[in-house]
């Protein structure tokens, strides 16, 4: 069984992200990049396959900063084989059809029998990596998965996903199968120091370069900015009754209640 | 044919809120570019189900076994045949959990342009616009895709539901299923509740978040009456009640206990401790009752009422009461 | 450094000068709810059952207060050496509650365990009425360099505590500057649960920092850093003295004492955090027992008073080696919680107001008090607040 989690480098929303107000782009020089948080449960599911099936789980992601670490953090955690994709272009926010371009290129020289990456990502402008790369690869997807579950005696895979209000539901798949990871059965796992920095000497990890993918973009992102929001609260005043009576009013106006 | 398609999202055979949704953006995009607009179902029986989506012109539906439950590769499948036969100026697509992906798939395969993760949609001349919120609402964009058809993946709760619930008999355009429906490989197996002891407050559009403020444990029965007058609402806590034992651990807000997003968070008696800020900041409204005027939690609300949550939680359900109940 | 290699060490192997006398199980704060209290564990590891004592989790439990190794007649260096190298041995296992792991990838990622950017670091300078140099804008030679530590940077009521500082160090009239967003956590949480290979890489990460700039001592409102630069920087060769800001106060009095003329009519006691004292071991002369007493007794109108538990039997609060991360987890298991008792006793000593020094206190007693509903019995100010506002607080900068 040959699971590959591909992982896509983003913008941490917990630091400031600036956008130029002369070219309406994000300031390169002011983004911190972070695994996507649902590419890392997609690595812990992989993981979790590894250690109940003996499979090889091999991570992927590009040459974005960070890119290394996110992929010696991959092998601290039990990850069999990391591949840095090398592109040499900076960070944008409308790339997926691109990687997808790339990825789909990529998977015709790796064994795959799952594909797991996160369900959505903050800067899916041009939709999810995961179903475009499966409608590249011609494979079946499922979405917002939250435990796989791969069969090798019928090499088809139980997955169950997540459809929101408690509601669960079950779909069986034959391999290769791309699935779109929303939460690992168990949160990931944490990465010691010295094992990360193990994992960097040990040169485990290699590049491989992608031939540049021809690639013709659909839509075009016109303008970045921040959105106008006033920091603190409108604060209502008067009589518990009128404040009560205004801000029910200000919920009908959200639909948050009726008329 | 160069009409608006807003495909119908369907939860065991109901159209959602979701679908109402659209189908307002859609009537908006559609009167803009003075064409149609469409609903598109793909079900096992599209009958029982078209007269639900009245407010549309018409109905291009198409019945299959394989359609009951939302499977990816199937809807794509059968989508793209609609597609083939009878394309669109513009797809809609909410993005549900069960339909996520879906605009991609459905894109990839033919190539064409996609703009996800939408709040809004509009039309400027021949282009379509879409405003796609990125990195947890803290960069909006504008993105222009011309040609077609343009597939746009909108947000839930980006537009109201209530005008689009119309009941009416509409014009039914019956496309054949396609051939590949038999070949797919992915098989709805079953639903699954999830076993649950407690409601999941992560799932809750509306949370009653109660603090200190609430002074004794009786009194949380004044907060469960407040959530009772919204739909899909549940009461939720700081720690500090929790670890008093008054509410389950299942109900904590904050760092050491869930994150939530809801669609309403109203924070009753909670000063906004960090540790309480990191699990509710993105909610969608935030609305912070307190007595003391310089609590943090009122740098983090959108609205803000300095009151004793005791005087003011009847009042507050006095006036709701007069309301009914809507939630998307 | 592994468990399994620790006996190769000297300091490993006086572990096998153990006795078994268990006088650091009956004054561990925590034995009641350790499966393995700390006597059993060194048996059992002099037997080589690590494993079993890896799995127990018992070591969870321990918040690194140092009763144990303070008191031990061996001087085993239980505290700061075995129980983080058996904690390190439980990250293979995954048995580390979530609460905990979001900290220790929040420092290794933005420097400190609350996740906040790095770039807001000094957000709080902002609102300081005095002026607060930074180095990296105004470099340049300083007396002294101040480490300002996570929780006085990013939690509200720590800020405060920071805000109250600052304006001490300008009455005073120090030479003083902080590092602004180049700070980073000195390394407390790491080096105490044994995650030793960050608390290397923010070690070395600090003294290429430091480097940069031209200072002659460093003072820390951290009490937890200090312990860290007391027992660990050394070894790497950082040899600048450091204070922590109760501490050099302290040796200010003299100068500080004509402006401390606002009446603060309370009674006040003091929790002696491990750090400031207990932890600080054989080198009686780095306990800063007396300081923060003669700081208050200093304070015009107050009544100072004693708790039950002071100076080297002070309880601890809780948050050490982890602790600060590990209160919903200790709740889940049924445990008291340390903070909640070191509020009760302040209490029943007759205080209104616990005085504390240590930057995780503050929020982690109010907490307490809230939990215990004793919100109208005592409030928690940090010593240096207490003498700010006795010096006239805001109003008189």
């Amino acid at each position: 069984m040959d699971v590959v989690v591909l992982m896509k480098m983003v913008p941490d929303a917990a630091q400031k992200i600036e956008v130029d107000a002369a070219s309406g782009q994000l300031k390169a020089s002011t983004l911190n990049l972070i695994p996507f948080e649902s590419d890392e449960h997609a690595l812990e599911e992989a993981l979790l396959i590894k250690e109940r099936t003996g499979a090889t789980v091999t991570v992927v992601t590009t040459d974005l900063p960070g890119g290394d670490v996110a992929l010696w953090t991959a092998l601290a955690k039990g990850a069999t084989h990391a591949l840095l994709v090398t592109r040499g272009r900076p960070y944008e926010p409308r790339s997926t059809g691109e990687l997808a371009r790339i990825y789909a290129k990529l998977l015709e020289t790796i064994p795959h029998d799952l594909v797991l990456t996160g369900a959505q990502a903050p800067d899916d402008v041009e939709g999810e990596l995961g179903a475009l790369l499966a409608a590249q690869l011609g494979l079946p997807y499922i979405s917002v998965a939250v435990a796989v579950r791969p069969d090798e005696g019928t090499h088809s895979a139980e997955v169950t996903t997540e459809l929101g209000g408690g509601l669960r539901s079950v779909y069986e798949s034959a391999l290769p199968l791309v699935v779109g990871i929303q939460t690992s059965e168990t949160p990931p796992r944490y990465a010691p120091f010295l094992q990360i920095r193990a994992a960097q000497r040990s040169k485990r990890t290699r590049s491989v370069a992608v031939e540049p993918v021809p690639f013709d973009p659909k839509v075009e992102v016109v303008a970045l900015h921040k959105p106008v929001a006033g920091k603190g609260a409108t604060m209502l005043e008067g009589s518990p009754e009128e404040v009560a009576g205004r801000l029910v009013e200000i919920l009908a106006e959200k639909e948050l209640v009726g008329g | 044919m160069a009409d608006v398609y807003v495909l119908a999202d369907l939860e065991r055979g109901r159209p959602t809120d979701l679908t109402f949704e659209l189908l307002t953006a859609g009537r908006a995009l559609a009167s803009d570019l003075h064409v149609p607009l469409k609903a598109v179902l793909l079900t096992n029986e599209a009958g029982l189900i078209a007269p639900s989506l009245g407010f549309a012109d018409g109905v291009v539906a198409m019945s299959h076994s394989s359609l009951e439950h939302r499977n990816l590769e199937a809807w794509s499948r059968a989508l793209l045949k609609i597609l083939d036969e009878k394309p669109p100026k513009v797809l809609l697509i909410g993005i549900s959990n069960g339909l996520l992906g879906l605009p991609s798939l459905v894109a990839g395969a033919r190539g064409l342009p996609l703009i996800s993760l939408c709040r809004s949609v509009t039309a400027h001349g021949e282009e379509i616009v879409g405003d796609p919120v990125l990195f947890g609402g803290k960069i909006e964009a504008e993105v222009h895709a011309k040609g077609g058809p343009v597939v746009v993946a909108v947000r839930p709760g980006s537009y109201s539901a209530e005008p689009a619930r119309v009941q009416r008999t509409v014009p039914v355009e019956n496309v054949e299923p396609p051939e590949a429906l038999e070949t797919r490989r992915v098989h709805f197996k079953r639903y699954a509740d999830l076993e649950q002891t407690d409601v999941d407050i992560t799932h809750c559009d509306v949370l009653i978040s109660i603090g200190r403020g609430i002074q004794s444990q009786e009194n949380i029965r004044i907060a469960e009456e407040l959530s009772g007058l919204f739909r899909n609402a549940a009461v939720s806590s700081s720690r500090p009640l929790v670890d008093q034992g008054w509410l389950p651990r299942t109900r904590q807000v904050g760092r050491s206990g869930m994150t939530v997003k809801p669609r309403l968070y109203l924070a009753l008696g909670i000063s906004g401790a960090p540790e309480h800020i990191e699990g509710m900041k993105s909610s969608e409204t935030i609305v912070a009752v307190n007595t003391d005027p310089k609590a943090p939690v009122f740098e983090y609300a959108h609205y803000g009422v300095v009151a004793d949550i005791l005087t003011f939680m009847p009042r507050l359900a006095e006036q709701l009461r007069k309301r009914k109940p809507v939630v998307a | 450094m592994d468990l399994d290699h620790v006996l190769l060490y000297p300091e490993g192997k006086s572990l096998l000068t153990c006795i078994q006398c268990g006088v650091c199980s009956a004054t561990c704060p925590q034995e009641a709810f350790m499966e393995y209290p700390p006597r059993k564990i060194v048996a059992m590891l002099k037997a080589g059952l690590i494993d079993e004592v890896v799995q127990s989790g018992s070591m969870l439990k321990c918040v690194s207060c140092y009763s144990c190794q303070a008191k031990c007649p061996r001087q085993i260096r239980l505290t700061d050496l075995l129980f983080p190298l058996i904690r390190g041995r439980m990250f293979e296992g995954g048995g580390i509650p979530a609460e905990l792991q979001k900290a220790f990838l929040d420092v290794q990622r933005y420097g400190n365990p609350l996740g906040r950017s790095t770039s807001e670091r000094s957000d709080w300078v902002a609102r300081s009425k005095v002026p607060i140099r930074i180095l990296a804008d105004r470099p340049g030679p300083v007396d002294l360099l101040w480490n300002v530590e996570c929780y006085p940077s990013y939690h509200p009521r720590g800020q405060a505590v920071a805000l109250a500082t600052a304006r001490l160090f300008h009455r005073l009239g120090l030479d003083f500057a902080i590092l602004g967003s180049e700070e980073r956590c000195i390394g407390d949480c790491a080096g105490y649960f044994g995650e030793f290979g960050l608390l290397d890489a923010l070690i070395e990460q600090n003294l290429t920092t430091f480097r940069k700039y031209d200072f002659r001592r460093v003072v820390t409102s951290g009490a937890h850093a200090f312990n860290v630069f007391a027992h660990h920087y050394p070894g790497y060769g950082f040899t600048t003295p450091v204070e922590p800001v109760v501490g050099l106060i302290g040796e200010e009095l003299p100068k500080l004492r004509p402006m401390l003329k606002t009446s603060v009519p309370h009674k006040v006691t003091y929790h002696d955090p491990c750090c400031l004292g207990r932890c600080m071991g054989a080198s009686a002369l780095r306990c800063y027992f007396a300081p923060p007493r003669k700081l208050l007794e200093a304070i015009p109108g107050l009544k100072y008073v004693e708790m039950a538990h002071h100076h080297e039997n002070s309880l601890c609060c809780g948050g050490g080696g982890g602790g600060m991360w590990l209160d919903t987890y200790y709740r889940d298991q049924g445990m008291d919680r340390l903070s909640e008792r070191v509020v009760k006793e302040a209490v029943a000593a007759g205080a209104d107001v616990l005085a504390v020094t240590c930057d995780y206190e503050v929020s982690r007693f109010e907490d307490a008090v809230k939990v215990l509903g004793y919100d109208r019995k005592i409030v928690v100010r940090d010593v240096l607040e207490l003498l700010d506002e006795s010096a006239g607080g805001e109003a008189a900068v």
